[in-house]
């Protein structure tokens, strides 16, 4: 029997990489070409998902977000999450301007630039703003690059009206920048939010913000990707954030709850497939190395 | 038809595949994507650096604000070779002391206040859980419980490590150590799941353009 099992774990251990990944690819494609090529227009699968009181409580705060004030995004994640948190970000893109809510986009990592101009075109793309145009410098702005993580944020917290005075163009904001006339302070902004996969020294992007709002009316949301998940519970278990969206259930909670066109649930399906596979291979693989091995 | 658009997903497309067939072997095309993807973001990196820090800075410093000088020079002192022996060659240290110095000044209070002081707050309090008719909210309750024996055997698992003399300290450290690794294993399931979605998305990408056609 113990020479049958170690037959079977020598057997397994030669099974190459690119096996283990074949079925994942599989699944993919079978869902894609099954599920996802039909034009039905109709939801074929629903998530089974409930949001949860945190997730709520985001909600909440977007929908009580006062009409015609201005928002600050920081958009503080690149290529390796766009897939998981550029849809997210659309959607809130596309609520907030339905809502007449001005957006300014500010960004703490180069990557960012790019992402924050494809999540706007994405906007743009799905139509979702309930209006037909969507106009820079009235309606939403780039503060661009700011440069040298948390502790340069300490300091333009403090002294925001140099970070908009000149949009990522080099334009001067007086002149082209209406939406930005009313900002003279952070406190200024009826939210922070940050769409995030990364911490600087392991502190989150807009927990800089919310040290010096702490005290202040200014609602502080996160959006992180689920790698980033563990860095950011305790900042909102210690109310740093008002709110937390983290890791692609809530990421998919959140879509579905404000642009349900983009029909999220599919492939929420299918990752949960993948990582019942994933789970089961790591079961079985587990059992087998554990009963080929000797006994002390 | 924009033909910089095709390109530019046409040469996406086949980048894409390149980098997969590194799942089968490492060949040749995969390594002339990994060389193009660190070249391409050295490059980018580069041009972004340049123009947010270094020429704002230079533009600075010649419309008088000579402030900007002090930065700058502590940029400097760190390109001193550290196998120079000339006697000023430890000044190198003195900008990389001022950054830890200055982010360990600011992030001490915010990591102690997020990490330590309100976490233990939120896992004790309310330790036992009541509803509206008052009745214990048993998920809540076993949740603050489970909370403070996995933070206090997770500290007893870092002074067992160190000092085993003690059996209480070492039995009680073992239970952490079941804690540590659950936590351990969670961080690397999330960042597991987040290249999942990477690969899906890519993959979708692979279709869509398949669909759509060259």
């Amino acid at each position: 029997m113990k020479d049958f099992i170690r037959n079977i774990s020598s057997g397994v251990a030669k099974i190459p990489q690119w096996a283990l990944v074949f079925p994942i690819f599989i699944l993919m494609l079978f869902h894609y070409f099954t599920v996802f090529d039909q034009k039905s227009g109709e939801n074929e699968t629903e998530l089974n998902a409930v949001p949860t009181e945190n997730e709520m409580k985001v909600f909440q705060i977007i929908d009580e977000l006062p009409q015609g004030s201005t928002v600050l995004i920081l958009v503080n994640y690149g290529p390796e999450s766009k897939y998981e948190l550029e849809s997210a970000m659309s959607a809130l893109i596309g609520v907030l301007a339905e809502k007449n809510i001005g957006i300014a986009f500010a960004t703490m990592i180069p990557n960012g630039i790019e992402s924050a101009f494809t999540a706007v075109e994405k906007s743009i793309e799905n139509g979702n703003f309930g209006k037909e145009r969507f106009v820079y410098g009235h309606e939403y702005t780039y503060l661009g690059f700011i440069v040298g993580g948390n502790i340069a944020t300490y300091l333009i917290a403090n002294n925001f009206d140099k970070v908009k005075e000149r949009d990522i163009f080099n334009s001067d904001s007086d002149i082209h920048q209406p939406l930005m006339s009313e900002i003279g302070n952070i406190s200024d902004f009826s939210a922070v939010f940050e769409f995030s996969s990364q911490t600087f020294d392991g502190i989150p992007g807009i927990v800089s913000f919310a040290v010096m709002l702490k005290e202040q009316n200014v609602k502080k949301v996160a959006f992180c990707s689920s790698d980033m998940l563990s860095a950011y519970i305790p900042f909102r278990s210690s109310l740093y954030l008002d709110g937390l969206i983290g890791g692609f259930r809530s990421i998919a909670i959140f879509i579905n709850e404000f642009q349900p066109s983009l029909k999220i649930e599919k492939q929420y399906r299918i990752l949960s497939i993948i990582i019942f596979y994933i789970i089961v291979l790591t079961i079985v693989s587990n059992l087998i190395g554990l009963a080929a091995k000797d006994k002390k | 038809m924009n033909i910089f658009n095709d390109l530019g997903t046409t040469t996406a497309l086949f980048l894409t595949l390149m980098v997969f067939s590194g799942f089968f072997k490492l060949n040749p095309l995969y390594r002339f994507a990994e060389s193009l993807f660190i070249g391409v973001s050295a490059g980018y990196f580069a041009v972004i650096w340049y123009f947010s820090i270094i020429k704002p800075a230079f533009q600075s410093a010649l419309h008088g604000d000579l402030l900007i000088l002090i930065p700058l020079l502590a940029g400097l002192l760190l390109f001193i070779p550290s196998t120079s022996e000339a006697s000023y060659s430890k000044l190198r240290f003195l900008p990389a002391a001022f950054i830890v110095i200055v982010t360990t000044a600011i992030n001490i209070p915010i990591y102690f206040s997020a990490f330590i002081q309100e976490m233990i707050r939120t896992s004790i309090i309310p330790l036992v859980s009541f509803d509206e008719s008052g009745s214990i909210q048993t998920d809540m309750t076993i949740n603050a419980v489970l909370s403070i024996v996995s933070v206090t055997s997770a500290m007893m698992f870092l002074v067992a490590r160190h000092k085993n003399s003690n059996r209480f300290v070492n039995t009680t450290g073992e239970i952490g150590r079941f804690f540590v690794l659950v936590a351990i294993g969670s961080a690397f399931a999330y960042t597991l799941l987040s290249r999942l979605i990477l690969f899906m998305g890519k993959i979708e990408f692979i279709i869509n353009v398949a669909k759509i056609g060259f």
